[in-house]
């Protein structure tokens, strides 16, 4: 286990994986995902990395930013990717090493669907990270799966025609609760001592694991980059990304203690400075028929 | 072209009215100027260079832009290169007139005599910085420091606003009227009004301080009213596809296909085309012979790694003979590789693509105008032949800008052999002459058929399941096949370029036409007689090569891959004997350097 403070119940480890040298956007989410997954998972972790954000900020040449073994991966293959380390490292005795999957939402959501299904599926002892940062960022911010109704992407982009995407967000965490994987949780950057509990939960559980983590990107839903952390908190207090916890078939999700509306969320991002008030009831109503069903899903599972 | 460049030092150019003079003698003012901007990723090294660009096209000048960039989001360090002249230009040039150095990084790398990014000219003009940078080493060019920030400053908190004035200082350098850059700065920035009077206000201060206290360079060029266009490869294979009737486009975002699909999506509304950019790659390409099968005209898009997962159905398109336009876009492989650069490797993933022999027929665009001409017609080849047809293009063509004169929208869309409703006995793969069968749609009266991936007999009835029918295997076969017979006989004859009398024939294809031509003009200068034969049609391979490569001294091709895979493909097709010029280090050609090279071969025993 990693090293711990003392002066609070749980809190984050001091060590440090990620170093500097990364050369990722300012103010990006996905860095700080990946710098908490690693301190709660320690040492003895390997990473594989898709096409994506991640696969171009480790660090140019002569710098690398991660002090653990990573590789690369095919677009479409993180599942299966880490379906070959995990049993490169059994038969190699290393049954303790972490095997870890860094996709984002491009890789997790789209192309790398298949894949993921297929190695939850296959019930190997992995991590699936899936940092989402709601489009594909790397290459010019482009509507993915992931992608929030009511968003501009350079293939949504809005003008006269409204042309902003219409269609809900498709959120690969319910799915992977809906497959019944055995560890399900979404985080994100704001609250860093619930996503690194939801790593170390995950981390007793020897079986496959998904955590999807909300990664405000500044170049990509056009903000101030030094509103990733607040943008991250208010995605949760807005109901937009509920976090939640699904373990061994029971859901528990955490209320915030302030909410805000729609409204206040989509009003700080220019991604969605178009959308008029039949448009962002529009998506509050998703949003709220969403966290009723979550609640729902909470309530039934508590019970049984 | 008509106009040659002589090379008397390495990296210095003198225009020459037809008189080669040893040593540092200028004749006369040269016809063409070398901008380059260079800074970190972040730093507006791109909206610079398209803004000079736009104001050389809107005096009514050409030409070519060539972006030198990284695959990350800030940091490292990029340039891009801007070559304008009175004289149509093809391609990004030797030489540097004008450096405009974002950073200490920038004024060093380009202004030192050892560069090597590519092939890339050191400056031998002016280099515009910031003159806060003051600490960095000192050769023998021209330093233009200037108060940029301090002047950027006084208009706005913007620090990119340093880069407009600059760009004032450079114009002002070459004697451009500072009302077209004026307008292409307001355009640029017109839709934030305040922001646009700033900038053009701090142009015009870098524009009016140059002219107090530096001379102009040794620059003529001849304005003019003709109108151009400013358009990339990408953008011009869009436009094609929009000529020829495409109404849907699907695409996975890949650089650098991504420019065609950031077109096509901007467009969309406009020329009513559906866009959609599915889950992967695989779901692309079966989207596009969806809707291809039923009557669309539809067409998917992607660099290698993507072509890569279509290649199962490509092969099923040419089995269903469905008609397929697809647009590859080649980048530095393999796998990711340098996903930011160039080069044309991708020849023979794209011939060899998917099991089994079918008909295909591949296209390779020189220029942006032919991205256009080339993608419009792949779309009445693919509904003649029934059958895929894959434009190929690379970064350097898809991602670089060019000025053109005329866009050709003259087109006449064919359709193709189709059957009309309730024919007798319709049979959807009739074995024909030419190999084309009738074709029908989904709804048609009176036309059921099968279409299978399973070999089938005229009727499209599987062949492979109870028994097989050796005899219809091999009729089918051969009559798919036969339709790249009737293909060769209808081709345009082969373009070459000074080829006559050449007794030295360049091979080359796609988008290095504009370092070929000029490096051949180059040669031709010092009297050596070499000419081209330009492949955009290069698979199949047009049989009348086989005559024009007839007694001529030597073959070369040129190629920016490894291992010469065009090269191959000639040798096996015409068994000749050939020598190859290649690079493969991400960066295009540079005439000059491929001049050199040229002639070396030429010269050896």
């Amino acid at each position: 286990m990693p090293e711990e403070v003392n002066d609070m119940p749980f809190s984050i480890p001091r060590e440090e994986f990620m170093e500097p040298g990364h050369t990722a956007c300012h103010g990006c989410g996905a860095t700080l995902a990946m710098r908490y997954v690693l301190k709660a998972l320690g040492k003895d972790t390997v990473v594989s990395v898709p096409a994506s954000c991640w696969a171009v900020i480790p660090g140019a040449m002569p710098n690398r930013t991660l002090n653990v073994p990573m590789v690369y991966t095919p677009f479409a293959a993180t599942g299966a990717s880490i379906t070959g380390l995990r049993v490169a490292m059994d038969i190699l005795g290393k049954e303790d090493c972490n095997v870890v999957g860094f996709a984002g939402d491009g890789g997790t959501a789209d192309i790398g669907l298949q894949s993921l299904s297929g190695a939850m599926e296959r019930g190997h002892n992995v991590f699936y990270i899936m940092y989402d940062n709601e489009g594909y960022m790397n290459t010019g911010v482009q509507r993915s799966g992931s992608t929030p109704y009511g968003a501009e992407t350079t293939t949504t982009p809005v003008r006269a025609e409204r042309n902003f995407k219409h269609q809900q967000k498709k959120v690969v965490a319910d799915l992977m609760m809906a497959q019944g994987v055995p560890y399900v949780a979404t985080a994100t950057v704001a609250y860093p001592e619930d996503l690194i509990r939801k790593i170390v939960n995950a981390k007793k559980i020897a079986g496959p694991k998904f955590i999807q983590i909300l990664s405000p990107c500044p170049t990509g839903w056009y903000f101030p980059t030094e509103k990733t952390i607040e943008i991250s908190r208010m995605a949760v207090q807005s109901g937009m990304f509920p976090l939640y916890e699904y373990s061994n078939g029971k859901l528990r999700v955490t209320k915030p203690s302030k909410t805000i509306s729609i409204r206040d969320y989509v009003s700080v991002q220019d991604r969605f400075m178009h959308l008029d008030e039949e448009d962002v009831s529009n998506l509050q109503s998703a949003v709220d028929q969403r966290m009723k069903n979550l609640l729902d899903r909470e309530r039934e599972t508590s019970g049984a | 072209m008509g106009q040659f460049w002589i090379f008397i030092n390495t990296f210095t150019r003198y225009w020459l009215s037809g008189i080669v003079w040893k040593q540092t003698v200028i004749i006369m003012s040269r016809n063409e100027v070398i901008f380059r901007v260079a800074g970190a990723a972040g730093d507006g090294v791109q909206s610079a260079g398209t803004i000079i660009t736009k104001t050389l096209a809107r005096s009514g000048l050409y030409a070519f832009t060539y972006n030198y960039y990284q695959d990350i989001v800030r940091g490292g360090q990029s340039w891009y290169q801007v070559r304008g002249s009175d004289v149509p230009v093809t391609n990004q040039g030797d030489g540097l007139d004008i450096l405009i150095a974002l950073n200490q990084d920038g004024l060093e790398r380009h202004t030192n005599p050892e560069i090597n990014e590519g092939g890339s000219s050191p400056l031998s003009g002016i280099a515009i910085y910031d003159q806060s940078i003051t600490v960095f080493e000192k050769r023998n060019v021209n330093y233009v420091p200037m108060p940029l920030s301090e002047i950027a400053a006084r208009y706005s908190k913007n620090p990119l606003l340093k880069n407009t004035v600059a760009i004032g200082a450079a114009f002002a350098s070459i004697g451009t009227d500072f009302e077209v850059l004026a307008g292409v700065i307001s355009d640029t920035f017109g839709k934030k009004g305040a922001v646009a009077e700033q900038n053009v206000n701090a142009a015009r201060e870098g524009y009016d301080l140059y002219l107090k206290n530096y001379k102009p360079i040794d620059v003529k060029l001849k304005t003019s009213k003709r109108r151009l266009y400013v358009i990339s490869g990408g953008h011009a294979i869009g436009l094609g596809a929009v000529k020829a009737g495409c109404k849907m486009y699907i695409g996975y975002p890949m650089t650098p296909a991504s420019s065609c699909l950031e077109f096509m999506t901007n467009h969309s509304q406009k020329f009513q085309i559906f866009v959609k950019l599915p889950e992967d790659e695989i779901s692309a390409i079966n989207m596009a012979i969806g809707a291809n099968y039923a009557g669309v005209r539809a067409m998917t898009a992607s660099s290698g790694g993507g072509f890569s997962l279509m290649v199962e159905a490509l092969g099923m398109a040419a089995m269903l003979e469905v008609p397929l336009v697809i647009y590859e876009a080649q980048r530095a492989g393999p796998s990711t590789g340098l996903p930011t650069k160039t080069e044309q490797a991708d020849l023979n993933l794209v011939i060899g693509a998917s099991q089994g022999d079918f008909p295909r027929i591949i296209l390779a665009p020189r220029n942006v105008k032919e991205c256009t001409t080339l993608t419009a017609e792949a779309f009445n080849l693919a509904e003649r032949f029934q059958t895929p047809v894959i434009v190929m293009s690379d970064l350097f063509l898809a991602e670089n800008f060019q000025t053109v004169e005329d866009l050709n929208f003259d087109f006449r869309i064919d359709r193709g052999y189709l059957a009309s409703e309730n024919a007798e006995d319709y049979r959807r793969y009739l074995i024909t002459e030419n190999g084309i069968s009738p074709r029908s749609f989904p709804g048609m009266k009176g036309l059921m058929h099968n279409e299978d991936s399973d070999e089938h007999n005229e009727y499209g009835d599987v062949v492979s399941d109870a028994v097989t029918d050796p005899k219809d295997r091999i009729k089918m076969m051969e009559k798919r096949m036969r339709k790249m017979e009737t293909y060769l006989k209808e081709m345009p004859p082969t373009d070459t370029y000074r080829a006559e009398d050449a007794e030295y024939l360049v091979f080359q294809w796609g988008s290095t036409q504009g370092a070929v031509e000029e490096a051949i003009d180059i040669l031709r200068e010092k009297g050596i007689k070499v000419g081209a034969v330009e492949l955009s049609r290069i698979f199949p391979m047009n049989r009348d090569i086989s005559t024009i490569i007839r007694s001529r001294k030597k073959l070369i091709v040129v190629e920016n891959n490894f291992s010469g895979q065009l090269n191959r493909l000639l040798r096996s097709e015409f068994l000749c004997k050939t020598e190859l010029v290649r690079k493969f280090d991400g960066e295009a050609f540079y005439p000059g350097a491929l001049a050199q090279e040229l002639e070396t071969i030429v010269r050896r025993k």
